[in-house]
């Protein structure tokens, strides 16, 4: 234990990386707070955006008979003052933001939002309806995976409501940026490229391999300290991310479902957005174990640390473009690392992949592969390790 | 100076960085360096594009004029009548055999015009604007190496690596102090790293270059390459009246004054910090940060080794404001980068010999 300790200090205590951690997270907070303005509606005039906060407190919650007819109240009547002629001058006594058609559309964001909510139970009967159609169809004209896969569809979305009702725009922006992503993966390049090349460099490993632990006085304390570092790092960017936003938009309805959320009304996923919050972290932590692996092996085998970041920087780098251009759900996404940190695309529609003639949900397929290549990186890495460290130790003797 | 270039392209792995990250580049050029509206991203077939364009190729007269509007017009005839034909039979107006007959006499010109004969016709409607100054020409190659404004982050990646061990490794393994005692003298020392670092830059940046004009090329062709920058609509908003190669080559020589002031920079980052990681993470940073959580003010780095390495804006005038009407304001950028490069180079010898910047030696105690 002392030894993994160690070697995670090691690792993530050396100043440049404690500043460029303070500077990633305050780059990663300015650029989420920024882009989440983008979110908020009515962002761009402060009286409106005050009002809508009131109203949406005010009706944030359970949906109940009494907050949706005062939705609709409230609508009906800011949509009658703007009915034929009506004043557009600034007036405060007559308006709720000093101007009607600001107050119209501050009513008509809450009310459309609302009336999704509470429809949604209605169009999923509808999709369902025409899902059970394409069964008939399918099973009829001798289509049975195409059947299956309507089958399925159907148990997916069947029994789905929205009960409460939230404002959206904080979790929406919460999802949409990934920036935080690649800063993280900056930082375990930064971190680990040099783990074993600095070492050999300066001949501290044949130091190291005589020693009363040996070979495994590395391999195992460094795989659960990069493992510890993975992890503390999606944790930090995760916070960091959700305390941002907190702050700009407000973080509401944690326990309502994720297709609460209008990008993900059609997600296959019937967990709630908090259970997601934690499933994308997973996610992440798996692909950046693997690519940590991934970088610790290399390492072991490269003869200089400019050659180690140079690869390792290199093959991310194609990584991530390979992931930009590949089709989500794609066997080439798949089968890519970075694809754990993009995972939120494939939530947002009804998105399966074809493993050997089943359909399986992506995202499901996505984390399982995720794990299988981590394990395989893993296995890479103790074996890289033994053979440099062996040829290290023929060369020492 | 020989031994100098030997010994970071071999010993220090410099030749081996070249080809892995000319590899990564060959790897990855169609998935990032195509620039998307060069590739006719909604006609996946362009063949008819290409027929016409290499058979009309060059400046447009008026006997060409009247055969490619003669093409255009029967083509773009030939689809409307398919689509009469189609909507005719649909409504029972058409026999069968009639509508046979009419898609079996239009249907293969009309196939022309969903295989980029659109493209062609709007393509000889900007040239037949001013056939003095545009050519016809398959302008999709162009596109990509003139008005490709995305950073070249391999090459970026590439050209910090190599510069950052030409002093750190010497602070790293001591060589440092019994470097300055050689006969040859601190201050030539210094000047060779510095040079032989800045030469393998410069030389693998126009590498770089060749390897994606060689690329483009085989790809999707550099036709005329005398033709007036004009003749590319989506270069139009330049002020410049030279050719496409001049422009390219222009281009290639501000591409590689970045490339080696960049080089500057980081060797004075690494004399100064003295030790490889932090140099990398801090030029990585500066250089990847900006570029991508900020991307309004990329137009705003043109003064930085950033703006010359994506080099399209000074031919477009756009960059930082400045409205580059004459060849004088990338030269003059070109000049400035040039200089920056030669300060940085000299106060990155001072530092190393005197650790001062001025070079106000404090040689004694160093001795």
């Amino acid at each position: 234990m002392r030894l993994i300790f160690f070697e995670f200090k090691k690792m993530i205590f050396k100043p440049i990386l404690l500043v460029l951690l303070g500077v990633f997270s305050i780059i990663n907070v300015y650029v989420l707070s920024v882009n989440s303005d983008d979110f908020a509606p009515f962002s761009s005039f402060k009286p409106a955006e005050k009002v809508y906060n009131d109203v949406c407190d005010k009706v944030e919650g359970k949906m109940t008979d009494e907050k949706i007819n005062y939705v609709i109240d409230k609508y009906e009547e800011t949509a009658a003052k703007i009915s034929g002629d009506f004043s557009t001058e600034f007036d405060p006594s007559v308006s709720y933001t000093g101007y009607l058609q600001s107050d119209f559309n501050v009513f008509c964001e809450i009310y459309e939002s609302m009336k999704t909510a509470y429809h949604y139970e209605d169009n999923t009967v509808q999709l369902i309806e025409k899902a059970n159609e394409n069964v008939a169809f399918f099973s009829e004209n001798g289509y049975p995976q195409q059947a299956e896969k309507y089958e399925k569809m159907i148990s997916v979305y069947e029994n789905r409501s929205i009960k409460a009702f939230y404002r959206t725009d904080g979790f929406e922006a919460l999802f949409a940026h990934d920036l935080s992503s690649l800063l993280i993966i900056l930082l375990l390049i930064f971190a680990i490229s040099d783990l074993l090349t600095s070492e050999c460099e300066l001949g501290m490993i044949s130091l190291i391999l005589p020693s009363k632990k040996g070979i495994n006085g590395i391999i195992f304390p460094r795989l659960f300290a990069a493992v510890l570092l993975c992890i503390s790092l999606v944790t930090w960017f995760t916070v960091i991310d959700i305390a941002t936003v907190s702050v700009t938009n407000g973080l509401h309805g944690w326990t309502n479902p994720l297709y609460s959320l209008p990008s993900y009304a059609f997600s296959a996923a019937n967990y709630s957005i908090a259970a997601h919050i934690v499933f994308v972290a997973v996610m992440k932590i798996i692909g950046l174990c693997t690519i940590a692996f991934f970088i610790i092996s290399v390492s072991a085998v490269l003869p200089s640390s400019v050659m180690s970041f140079s690869a390792n920087f290199v093959t991310v780098l194609s990584l991530i473009l390979l992931n930009d251009k590949a089709e989500v759900g794609g066997v080439s996404s798949l089968f890519n690392p970075i694809s754990m940190f993009t995972v939120q695309d494939s939530f947002k529609s009804y998105i399966t992949t074809d493993i050997f003639g089943q359909n399986m949900m992506s995202y499901n397929v996505c984390l399982f592969v995720g794990i299988i290549m981590c394990l395989t990186m893993l296995f890479v890495y103790v074996i890289t390790m033994r053979a440099s460290s062996a040829k290290i130790w023929r060369h020492t003797k | 100076m020989r031994s100098e270039l030997k010994n970071q392209l071999f010993k220090r792995y410099g030749l081996a960085l070249i080809l892995v990250f000319l590899v990564a580049k060959l790897a990855t050029y169609s998935l990032n360096y195509l620039v998307p509206y060069a590739v006719f991203m909604l006609t996946p077939d362009t063949s008819a594009y290409e027929k016409y364009v290499s058979m009309y190729e060059g400046k447009i007269d008026s006997e060409k004029q009247a055969e490619i509007e003669e093409i255009i017009k029967c083509s773009s005839g030939a689809a409307q009548m398919v689509g009469t034909a189609n909507a005719e039979f649909n409504t029972g107006n058409a026999t069968y055999e009639e509508y046979c007959l009419a898609i079996d006499k239009y249907a293969p010109l009309a196939g022309e015009y969903k295989n980029g004969m659109q493209q062609f016709a709007e393509q000889v409607e900007y040239v037949l604007e001013d056939t003095n100054e545009r050519y016809l020409l398959d302008c999709r190659g162009w596109i990509c190496l003139l008005k490709n404004e995305n950073l070249d982050f391999l090459l970026v990646l590439m050209v910090i690596m190599l510069s950052v061990s030409t002093f750190t490794n010497e602070y790293s393994t001591d060589m440092y102090r019994l470097l300055l005692t050689s006969p040859l003298g601190r201050k030539k020392l210094a000047y060779r790293k510095c040079l032989s670092s800045i030469a393998i830059c410069g030389l693998s940046t126009a590498l770089f270059c060749v390897v994606e004009i060689i690329t483009v090329y085989f790809k999707m062709g550099l036709p005329c390459p005398n033709a007036p920058l004009h003749s590319i609509e989506a270069l139009s908003t330049s002020s410049f009246n030279i050719s496409l190669i001049a422009t390219l080559l222009i281009l290639c020589a501000l591409k590689v004054v970045g490339a080696v002031f960049l080089c500057a920079a980081v060797l004075f980052l690494s004399v100064m910090i003295k030790k490889s990681l932090p140099v990398i993470s801090i030029a990585v940073t500066l250089i990847m940060i900006p570029y991508i959580a900020f991307p309004d003010i990329r137009d705003r780095l043109f003064f930085l080794p950033i703006g010359l390495i994506i080099p399209s804006g000074y031919i477009l005038g756009e960059i930082g404001g400045l409205s580059a009407t004459t060849v004088r304001v990338p030269v003059g950028v070109g000049i400035a980068g040039m200089i920056l490069t030669v300060f940085l180079c000299f106060i990155t010898c001072n530092l190393y010999t005197t650790e001062n910047l001025l070079g106000r030696s404090k040689c004694k105690c160093v001795k």
